[in-house]
């Protein structure tokens, strides 16, 4: 079982590009599971034609316990098969969404879930903000991770962080596969490479703006499914082969710059 | 019959036991139990029931004692006192001849009845023509077809015991102790006279030694990393979960430490918050205990918890779960999915249960940092709750963060918010904080010789302090406040919030020159009139303090030091206030100070003789009778201890058994006492300690000395 975490900042793209790498990933016939590791719960909407899923929070709240929770409870299998899994959280302002995310795992695990998949995509909430969402991270499931980011200087920041916490936690087995950079500027093309540089990975692709996108999130559908043929499909499906083909690489360790290099960064980067 | 001489007598034994405990008596039970009986000849019995070790989890564990013990019936601190006393008497148990302390770990469910039964499982309890019973001396073994006998003769009776295998078929009136039934042949009727106390010995020795020893006093010893060796401190299946502890434990524990982590210090004083919560009259509290912050307060929860987590507090004395009474204190764990989404109804609740309760006047709410992580409100919901209420006089939060600490000022801080801060100051009225609690002698010799200059001292604020002190604590005109570091830093809270007192510091009285420093420093800042000198205070002392030192001159005191312990001897405020090297050689000890290495196996830095040279030129008064020697590398701690002269060797790990073990007496920072009584009275107990020669006997079987010592410096003055 492979395991691909996507990290990135909040509203950067995340949940796009893990529901249509999940898509590529099923029509290579691999058994796919995506987990939803944010409190908001829309991360494999666009896999169940818009249906509500109930989330491993909410399981455990109407049982009372999370223990032996049985899987039916908490999965639904989306398209082309793939299992569509939500942690699911507390409302802003209340309790404490990383202990939700500890939960949905232990939860996982005792229901031997990951066992039946050959591939696990987690959608993981914007930057690590706690131990909580470092989870895939520190317990080693999340052996690769690859991280959404724009030529915005807070994208950029937070990836960087990200790479700090993958760093941290490569003794677990973690590695960084890359960048995704996605809805890149004209004035910004260039930088995500220089970032890539900076932090020791390259990047894996490019996802270019593409207004359907924002089409196929309104009609509830991965892009990938909504036009197969596409160019950004294509742009999926290359970056779907080439995540696979990287599982197998070696590759260091990233090299996350501190506060004042990156601002230094920033600096020398044109506005 | 032998000659009396080779006799031990089985009562002689207990009646030693029950003097060394502070009991008027001692008598072993056939569950395995010691039961000590306290109090003054006017007044009911006491009694105080010490369980033998492992049959009650969650008991109270002393290190060097193979087992936990629970007792009932005393305040925990007693308890912890006595437990405490207890391993020190099974330190000293090889003078009596037979142990009753004894335990024997690991004891296994079969026992062969052979001719051996005696000498291979019940070698501590009886010997042949040794061990007596009354007025019978038991005198040995006789192997039958299908059972075993012990036999016990009086001068005129012979009295038999028959010992067979349990079985579940066995008749009533036979004794069962785990793998053996017992019974007394008593076929002379006229012998029965006085036989209790055989029958109770027989059980009390057959549950001693042939029970199954529960997991939870299973002495497991792991090799860690350092290859020190960690006793488990836990009843715990999950091997990972051990492994996981014990690294724990073993990160916080330096192996050749004699003086506590400094955070260790502080929650020594901390623990005693749970007493605080179950001392104060009407007081209940609600404990938040998160699931993932249990570990950090299970010491309120449970005795066991902490000391499963964090080794070096071992020692200390933990409140028993059992002591809370019902009604008295709430413990409050919000489930997980409660934690999750912030759900406070529950809580709520609970908090309504208790605001509603009658006779409760304080409402203490003391939170973990679950509700920091999750964002529940307490002190919201407190407010809510208790508006309308009349009969609920107070509410207080106390918080505590995630790093592990009670901070006392928090406590104190929040129980100010319930008293009243319009009372008028009045004059000749002081507070003394963290110098003794209220009716201690400290205080008592404090309010008497502050009365004599028409000072009357307001409130004793100490770690247990009652919330009486606090309801008065403003109307004092001035508070002293100890500067020990524990006590000025928790304070320190607490005299930012309460503008318009005067606070002056005042080192601890320790020692004939320090109590009349503070005495000095008290009366002049009370600006008195009354002239009292305090040299005359001392003088009635005197006489006998100097007949104490030339006997302590006589003897040497080892501090065992790393370089990173070393600013506890040269800063007192550190170390509860205690100057140790001056006060020490005060005393009249000599006082020899080892340099360890600071990881084991390294080579010595000599950043300690280094530190303290400096500092002895700077300070010439104590450089008399100051050694200081380092240890070179290699060097196991063990041996640096059975190599010393010195017979007392200070600790922060009482009752140490490193000291111990090597025939030292172990010294630890409560021996010092504050006051002018204090002082005579410690330094008369550090006479006895050094002069018991415990170490002596021991010290005859120790064997060669090594040649340590050779690279030692000295400062000559």
């Amino acid at each position: 079982m492979q395991s691909i975490a996507v990290y990135g900042k909040g509203g950067g793209g995340k949940s796009t590009i893990a529901s249509n790498l999940s898509v590529h990933f099923a029509r290579r016939k691999l058994r796919t599971l995506q987990i939803g590791c944010d409190p908001k719960h829309d991360s494999t909407r666009s896999l169940v034609a818009g249906k509500r899923v109930t989330t491993v929070v909410e399981a455990i709240g109407a049982k009372g316990s999370g223990d032996s929770l049985p899987r039916e409870d908490f999965l639904i299998e989306g398209m082309d098969g793939i299992g569509c899994i939500e942690a699911g959280g507390p409302e802003s302002g209340v309790g404490c969404a990383g202990l939700g995310i500890v939960a949905t795992f232990r939860v996982i695990k005792q229901a031997n879930l990951l066992d039946d998949y050959d591939l696990v995509v987690m959608d993981v909430l914007g930057d690590v903000v706690c131990g909580g969402f470092a989870m895939p991270l520190t317990r080693g499931l999340a052996g690769n991770t690859i991280i959404v980011v724009s030529d915005t200087p807070m994208s950029m920041y937070a990836a960087n962080n990200i790479c700090k916490a993958v760093r941290r936690y490569s003794r677990n087995g973690v590695r960084l596969l890359g960048l995704v950079a996605n809805g890149i500027r004209e004035e910004g093309r260039g930088r995500v490479d220089r970032l890539a540089e900076k932090l020791g990975t390259r990047v894996l692709a490019e996802v270019p703006y593409d207004p359907r996108i924002v089409l196929a999130e309104r009609r509830r559908t991965p892009i990938s499914v909504m036009e197969p043929d596409g160019s950004t499909s294509e742009v999926f499906e290359r970056l779907c082969g080439d995540i696979l083909s990287a599982c197998n690489d070696s590759i260091p360790d990233p090299t996350p710059m501190s506060d004042d290099e990156c601002d230094a960064f920033f600096d020398e980067e044109p506005p | 019959m032998k000659p009396s001489s080779q006799i031990v007598h089985v009562t002689d034994i207990f009646r030693g036991l029950a003097k060394d405990m502070w009991a008027f008596a001692a008598v072993p039970r056939s569950d395995g139990a010691i039961l000590f009986l306290y109090g003054e000849s006017s007044e009911p019995p006491r009694p105080v029931l010490l369980w033998s070790p492992g049959r009650i989890q969650g008991g109270l564990r002393v290190v060097g004692l193979e087992g936990s013990f629970a007792a009932r019936s005393m305040p925990a601190q007693q308890t912890a006192r006595l437990i405490r006393r207890l391993a020190m008497v099974g330190k000293n148990r090889s003078v009596r001849g037979v142990d009753v302390l004894y335990a024997r770990t690991g004891a296994r469910s079969i026992a062969e009845l052979s001719e051996s039964f005696v000498t291979e499982y019940l070698d501590k309890f009886f010997r042949e023509d040794v061990t007596m019973l009354g007025d019978y001396l038991f005198t040995g073994v006789e192997v039958r077809s299908d059972h075993l006998r012990m036999f016990f003769r009086s001068s005129e009776h012979l009295l038999s015991y028959e010992i067979r295998p349990s079985a579940d078929d066995i008749e009533a009136d036979w004794a069962k102790v785990g793998p053996v039934a017992f019974r007394c042949d008593r076929e002379e009727p006229e012998a029965n006279e006085g036989l209790d106390f055989l029958d109770r010995y027989m059980a009390f020795s057959f549950s001693r030694a042939l029970r199954d020893v529960p997991e939870v006093i299973v002495r497991r010893r792991q090799t860690s990393r350092g290859g020190v060796k960690l006793p488990s401190v836990m009843n715990n299946n999950d091997e990972e979960s051990l492994a996981e502890r014990l690294m724990a434990s073993e990160d916080e524990s330096p192996e050749d430490a004699f003086f506590l982590l400094p955070e260790a210090r502080i929650m020594a004083c901390h623990q005693q918050v749970s007493t605080i919560m179950e001392a104060d009259e009407g007081t209940a509290a609600l404990i938040e205990l998160g699931k993932d912050c249990s570990t950090h307060y299970g010491w309120l929860n449970s005795t066991s918890h902490c000391r499963h987590a964090y080794s070096r507090y071992e020692h200390l004395p933990f409140t028993m779960p059992e002591r809370f009474g019902e009604g008295r204190l709430e413990l409050f764990e919000p489930t997980e999915f409660e934690t999750i989404v912030g759900d406070e109804s529950n809580l709520r609740e609970r908090m309504q249960a208790l605001i509603s309760r009658d006779g409760i006047n304080v409402t203490v709410c003391f939170r973990t940092c679950h509700p920091r992580v999750c964002g529940v409100d307490h002190e919201g919901i407190l407010d809510a709750e208790t508006r309308h209420e009349s009969n609920t006089a107070t509410t207080i939060a106390v918080e505590s963060a995630m790093d592990a600490t009670t901070p006392m000022g928090s406590f104190w801080q929040g129980l100010f918010k319930a008293v009243r801060h319009d009372l008028s100051r009045r004059q000749r009225l002081v507070n003394f904080v963290g110098l003794g609690a209220e009716g201690s002698p400290m205080a008592r010799e404090a309010e008497a010789i502050l009365a004599r200059a028409g000072v009357e001292v307001n409130a004793f604020f100490v770690p247990s302090f009652r919330s009486q002190a606090a309801e008065r604590f403003l109307e004092a005109e001035c508070t002293f406040i100890s500067t020990a570091e524990m006590v000025a830093r928790e304070f320190s809270v607490l005299r930012d919030d309460l503008e318009g007192m005067q606070y002056i510091d005042v080192d601890p009285p320790r020692g004939p020159t320090g109590c009349m420093r503070f005495y000095s420093k008290l009366l002049e800042e009370c600006s008195t009139t009354c002239k009292i000198d305090p040299e005359s205070l001392w003088k009635p002392y005197e006489k006998e303090w100097q007949d104490l030192v030339r006997r302590a001159s006589r003897h040497e005191v080892a501090i065992l030091v790393r370089p990173e312990d070393v600013s506890m001897l040269l800063e007192p405020r550190l170390l509860y206030g205690i100057d140790l090297l001056n006060l020490l050689q005060e005393m009249g000890f000599r006082v020899l100070v080892i340099e360890l290495p600071r990881h084991r196996g390294e080579k010595p830095t000599h950043e300690v003789a280094a530190t303290l040279r400096r500092y002895l030129d700077e300070s010439k008064a104590i450089a008399d009778r100051l050694d200081v020697k380092v240890v070179p590398a290699d060097v196991p701690i063990n041996e640096v201890l059975d190599n010393l002269n010195a017979s007392l060797v200070f600790t922060e790990y009482p009752p140490d058994h490193r000291i111990m073990d090597a025939g030292k007496m172990c010294i630890d920072p409560t021996c010092f006492e504050m006051g002018l009584e204090g002082t005579l009275r410690s330094l008369t107990r550090l006479v006895r300690l050094a002069e018991s020669n415990h170490g002596g006997r021991l010290d005859r079987a120790g064997g060669q000395r090594s040649s340590f010592g050779k690279e030692s410096v000295r400062h000559d003055s």
